[in-house]
């Protein structure tokens, strides 16, 4: 890659890193790793659903397996300080279209779409 | 203190308290740059070549002729192995058009140059910056 471009990515990222929705999450990053009940129910549902998958692969999930999913999903998602993360996530993830129009509108096609890997979401 | 210190100054200034300025300012950098590699004026040279080529439009029109005049039947399973061999053909014969082979080989390495820069920007910023911009099919 041309050095000229490397710089260019470094100085848009750096600017992205300052702007006010990526401070905000890096805001709640550390809140949320400084909160032990936020990070002990997180790691909780993360170990629930790594279960769920394995059960499901093997053919064995059940209904009592899916409403423990859904309580820890549930105590995690009502959780203020991951509540508080989850919304900072989404105003610096909805930020980053703002970004590429202003790429794309210059270039005269879609960036992200042209850098965007092939494959669906879910 | 210099006006050019004075200057420099406010821009600090401004772009702490203006990041949204800050960030455009970079994003138009970044596509300026973008438009100075060799991927970016192969595909715009490309693009212009495929545009001008009237043996590739006609290919291309011969092709898309076909192809709605068989979508029906295409939709319903219901095309026969000669429309299907005919579509083919017409969709190779496009296909084997000089600019058409430049045009995809280009956007492929201007895809790949994109990959290659969304990846580093991504890295910085620790969140998918061309992720992030696809339209969500999971609502």
């Amino acid at each position: 890659m041309p050095p000229e471009l490397l710089r260019s990515i470094d100085a848009l990222g750096d600017a992205i890193e300052r702007s006010a929705p990526l401070s905000a999450l890096r805001a709640a990053k550390t809140t949320l790793d400084m909160d032990a009940q936020a990070c002990a129910l997180l790691d909780e549902l993360s170990t629930v659903e790594l279960e769920v998958r394995r059960w499901q692969t093997e053919g064995a999930l059940t209904k009592e397996h899916i409403d423990r999913y859904r309580a820890a999903r549930e105590r995690a998602m009502s959780h203020p300080t991951i509540i508080a993360f989850a919304r900072a996530q989404q105003d610096a993830t909805a930020f980053l279209p703002e970004v590429n129009e202003v790429i794309s509108e210059l270039l005269g096609w879609d960036f992200a779409q042209m850098a965007a890997p092939a494959g669906g979401c879910c | 203190m210099t006006h050019a210190t004075d200057a420099t100054n406010a821009r600090a200034a401004e772009d702490v308290l203006d990041p949204p300025a800050d960030t455009t300012r970079a994003a138009k950098e970044l596509a300026a740059a973008i438009t100075q590699t060799a991927e970016f004026t192969a595909f715009e040279r490309a693009f212009l070549r495929l545009r001008e080529d009237e043996g590739a439009q006609r290919a291309l029109v011969a092709f898309e002729m076909k192809q709605q005049e068989l979508q029906a039947v295409l939709m319903l399973g219901a095309a026969s192995e000669e429309e299907r061999a005919e579509l083919e053909r017409l969709r190779q014969a496009w296909m084997d058009e000089a600019s058409v082979t430049e045009y995809l080989s280009a956007q492929a390495s201007l895809a790949a140059l994109s990959q290659a820069v969304d990846r580093h920007l991504s890295d910085r910023i620790g969140l998918g910056f061309a992720a992030a911009c696809r339209p969500s099919c999971c609502g």
